[in-house]
């Protein structure tokens, strides 16, 4: 009987990725488990048997993994499912048979930009607080705790994942179209992708490996990859669009730091009272009759000491009036074209040593796959893809 | 049937009872829910609690022990004839969600027993009731915007729609897969703006399952002209859903067809765009579904005939069944031959 592989978040566009390569190729009994049924289409039209599965009922995760051989997490959801529910896999796999686990986690644990030094797994792991790559790190830190007690694991750290069905790569495409990308340096600076079958290779590889302690790993394309090769590789399916400007990395962030949080206003009695006095808060008081009774009063009482001290108290209160400089807003992707400022390039280099992987497509042939997926999905080069694509603008 | 609120059972306690119907009926002036229907009883309590309502629920219809003038069906596809013709039989009104059945055969005997009974079926193509799609047929009718030279349509995401039963990813019980949990609505419209159409190609990506991926192409034949377009569905592409009818004299957007506008980009000027209202539904503050609702009663009421009745949505189901038989199959997803690395 062939061992059995679950598959947590099969639903998702790398779940249902490896869901499909494992069925063909790994030689495994596949089970994919998703959160819900919405999501399952891409695994439905091939007729495969999908369970529900809820990650937050412990009880209903043992009983899921009950008798399975090898698990791949490739779950995603708000902080709560992401902790608590690893969690309960984890103890799943600990409690039962499970030969190996690999959890897919992401180069964002590093922090976004990365540190220079993330160009291998040993650099120190910086991600901002709250954010998606703390939220990565801190499950890594449960699989690791897990694999010090006996749980073999694997952590493998993709960077953006291109090949078919890839949102990064058609998120790409509709920025270029639209005219909101913009190239950093002429374009080349390094960019960290992986093809999602290539990823789904490796995990299968992770699963079969010696490593048992948790490592995390780089799930990345070895080949040196910039922008402007990217940009090249998605060129032939791009409607027609404007020349892609370029800019400089520091005319980027000087123009687009994003706005920090204000600086905190002297407190005191004065900014106190103009706040108090300040229209936005009368007429939030207003609603109570009391207040409204006591503004009407006071306004009375100004108003038979003359226009002059009307006008002046206002002034003092209001402060002069300002005027916003108004500019045209140019509509870039920042976050996307900020990707570019990463410049790290993570080597996969001990994934292919410890795990012996080699990914099967090469970048060239991702970016083909993607595009004869892309003509085919999208119906490009239609009349009516064209239609779409002038009504999107 | 008395001139009071309607008295309406929903027979389904699933998740589209639970986010449009009871909602609906809830909102309504005239109709009051006074039953809900499901083989979990639970379930249908725990309808009925998480509103508030007091109904009378049962496993089934008719255990329930009220008097009811209509009933909303509301469960799996699969069932939607089935539990309709035995209600229609009884001469109870029925206001079924779409596809009226997952079989040409199916709709075309519950028609037939629903025109010879007298009793009103009406089907639910919400859309129908938007003020976008009613503009865009009047703007398709009076020529107002020019003549209809073609057009595209596209309606995707990743997922979507999660039915408790999960009968979604069953092509039997949902009566196949995206082209008819997306593409039903467009279907209908399509024929209520040209009639059924002279040609029809079809690709999908169905492998043993139900669809997930599929592009429906389609042409008209008018007296003078001919109207050719094509439709994409997904629930595995994120497409943000988008018909474009290009005329003699511009294009007519339309951004949601639940939506109260459509947009006229004129030819030959890039800066200009007209925001078109339906005038007579533009201030209607009902939701979609309410709208659905008060159709059905007011034609239970009338005699005369729902928005959408039982052999109109036929129509659809009968153009649905051409696609699926023009089925081609889509490429471009398959990974070239290898070993593992």
């Amino acid at each position: 009987m062939a061992e059995r592989l679950a598959i947590i978040g099969a639903s998702g566009f790398v779940g249902s990725a490896l869901t499909e390569y494992a069925a063909d190729h790994a030689g495994l009994d596949v089970m994919p488990f998703c959160h819900s049924t919405g999501g399952a289409s891409r695994l439905a039209h091939r007729g495969m048997s999908i369970r529900q599965l809820d990650l937050m009922d412990r009880a209903a995760v043992d009983t899921a993994l009950s008798g399975v051989d090898y698990v791949v997490n490739c779950s995603r959801g708000g902080d709560r499912l992401m902790l608590s529910g690893l969690e309960n896999l984890l103890h799943a796999c600990s409690k039962g048979s499970v030969k190996k686990l690999v959890h897919l986690s992401s180069v964002a644990v590093y922090g976004d930009p990365p540190p220079a030094s993330s160009t291998n797994e040993d650099a120190p792991t910086e991600p901002a607080p709250r954010s998606y790559g703390a939220t990565k790190l801190a499950q890594d830190r449960l699989v690791q705790r897990a694999a010090s007690k006996g749980l073999p694991s694997v952590i493998l750290c993709p960077p953006n994942i291109i090949g078919p069905y890839s949102d990064y790569l058609t998120d790409i495409i509709q920025s270029i179209e639209t005219g909101r990308f913009r190239y950093i340096d002429g374009g080349h600076r390094c960019i960290n992708v992986v093809d999602v079958n290539n990823l789904s290779a490796c995990m299968i590889n992770a699963l079969r490996s010696e490593i048992i302690d948790g490592r995390r790993l780089f799930a990345c394309e070895p080949a040196d990859v910039n922008w402007l090769d990217l940009t090249m590789e998605l060129e032939p399916v791009l409607r027609d669009h404007p020349a892609i400007p370029s800019i400089s990395s520091e005319m980027f962030v000087d123009g687009g730091a994003a706005p920090g949080p204000s600086p905190l206003r002297k407190q005191g009695l004065a900014s106190a009272l103009k706040h108090l006095a300040s229209d936005e808060v009368r007429t939030a008081l207003r609603g109570n009759p009391m207040w409204a009774s006591m503004e009407k009063t006071a306004k009375g009482g100004v108003r038979l000491m003359g226009k002059g001290v009307e006008d002046r108290l206002r002034d003092t209160f209001a402060g002069p009036i300002k005027v916003a400089v108004a500019r045209p807003e140019e509509m870039i992707d920042r976050p996307l074209i900020a990707q570019q400022l990463r410049g790290v390039k993570h080597d996969p280099g001990r994934c292919h040593r410890e795990l012996g992987f080699t990914p099967p497509l090469t970048f060239a042939e991702s970016m083909q796959s993607f595009r004869n997926w892309y003509i085919e999905h999208f119906d490009f080069g239609s009349s009516e893809w064209a239609m779409l694509g002038k009504a999107s603008r | 049937m008395g001139a009071g609120k309607f008295k309406i059972v929903i027979i389904g306690a699933g998740a589209i009872s639970q986010a449009a119907h009871v909602p609906a009926v809830l909102a309504s002036p005239v109709a009051t829910l006074i039953g809900v229907v499901d083989p979990d009883v639970d379930r249908a309590r725990a309808l009925c609690h998480s509103f508030g309502v007091e109904a009378a629920v049962a496993a089934d219809v008719g255990r329930l022990g009220v008097e009811f003038d209509g009933a909303i069906v509301a469960a799996p596809n699969d069932l939607h004839a089935p539990i309709t013709l035995s209600l229609v039989q009884k001469g109870i009104p029925v206001l079924v969600e779409k596809p009226v059945a997952t079989s040409v055969d199916a709709a075309r005997e519950l028609t037939r027993a629903a025109d010879g009974k007298g009793v009103v079926v009406a089907v639910g193509y919400h859309t129908r009731f938007s003020g976008a799609c009613r503009m865009l047929k009047h703007a398709i009718d009076s020529e107002q915007f020019g003549r209809v030279l073609r057009f595209a349509h596209q309606d995707g995401s990743r997922g979507g729609w999660s039915p408790l039963s999960g009968y979604n990813l069953d092509a039997k019980r949902a009566g196949g897969g995206v082209l008819v949990t997306t593409g039903t609505h467009f279907l209908d419209r399509l024929i209520w703006f040209w009639g059924s159409p002279a040609e029809v190609s079809f690709r999908d990506n169905a492998s043993g399952g139900p669809e997930s991926h599929c592009i429906a192409r389609f042409v008209f034949r008018n007296s003078d002209r001919d109207i050719a377009g094509s439709a994409i569905f997904s629930k595995v592409v994120a497409l943000p859903e988008m018909t474009v009818v290009e005329t003699t004299e511009g294009l007519l957007l339309m951004p949601s067809d639940a939506g109260e506008t459509i947009t006229f980009r004129p030819n030959g000027d890039r800066l200009l765009e007209y925001e078109v209202r339906f005038a007579r539904s533009g201030h209607d503050p009902r939701k979609l579904y309410q709208r659905e609702l008060e159709d059905f009663i007011d034609a239970c009421r009338s005699g005369r005939k729902p928005c959408v009745d039982a052999g109109m949505a036929t129509a659809s189901l009968e153009l649905l069944s051409r696609l699926y038989e023009a089925r081609q199959p889509l490429h471009g997803s398959e990974m070239k031959e290898y070993s593992d690395g």
